[in-house]
């Protein structure tokens, strides 16, 4: 079965530098308020419209780009193949991503009954990140079984 | 389904990791074949016969539950 969403297997490595750098990054915007100055915008001081300067206060982007970068780079890891991509991986890839959407959607009905307001709609943005954190975890899981049953059971 | 894999590698001297090769697919993913936790598409059953260079009844059948 061929699938054409899947990048080549030598992308991984950016994948994980990617989120590495904008993860770390986004950690310490998240709990040490850092910021690159030279990303701050002041833009809506000078925008007349009232409800877009409402929404468009000035702004750093430090996080936004933090952000944007681990879920691109998670996005890559997810969607890198294998060296080796045949149909039990493409197997194994469905069963891990069935999974991480179930998990995903149970953790999203339990913060809707602990979170609300503003707090619900932060948790759900940490969420975000859960369909891919658990696929690459039960993924990887998978085919780590996988290698391990291989070798004990050859010949 | 039951499979005569290990079987007809016998015969052909064939490694997991040499029928793996032949079709490309990963080792691992033979030894799934081989032990019966996966069933192969039609496209890789026809491969793996057309290797042994066998029928493909001669290698899958199927069995009571099938």
């Amino acid at each position: 079965m061929q699938n054409n969403l899947l990048i080549p297997a030598r992308y991984k490595v950016l994948g994980w530098i990617l989120t590495l750098t904008f993860g770390i990054l986004g950690f310490f915007c998240l709990f040490y308020d850092f910021k690159f100055d030279f990303l701050t915008s002041n833009k809506a001081e000078n925008n007349i419209n009232n409800i877009l300067s409402g929404i468009f206060q000035s702004n750093n982007f430090t996080n936004e780009i933090a952000l944007t970068g681990t879920m691109i780079g998670l996005l890559i890891v997810v969607f890198s193949k294998q060296k080796i991509e045949d149909e039990y991986i493409s197997l194994l890839r469905l069963k891990s991503l069935q999974l991480s959407v179930l998990i995903s959607y149970l953790i999203l009905i339990i913060l809707n009954f602990c979170f609300y307001g503003l707090d619900f709609f932060s948790a759900i943005f940490y969420n975000s990140f859960t369909v891919l954190v658990v696929f690459i975890i039960t993924f990887q899981w998978k085919l780590f079984k996988l290698g391990k049953e291989g070798t004990t059971n050859e010949e | 389904m039951k499979n005569k894999i290990k079987i007809q590698r016998a015969i052909h001297d064939f490694t997991q990791a040499d029928l793996a090769s032949k079709i490309e697919v990963s080792r691992q993913t033979i030894n799934t074949i081989e032990s019966g936790k996966y069933v192969p598409s039609t496209v890789l059953a026809l491969k793996i016969a057309k290797i042994f260079d066998v029928p493909l009844e001669t290698i899958f059948e199927l069995e009571d539950g099938d």
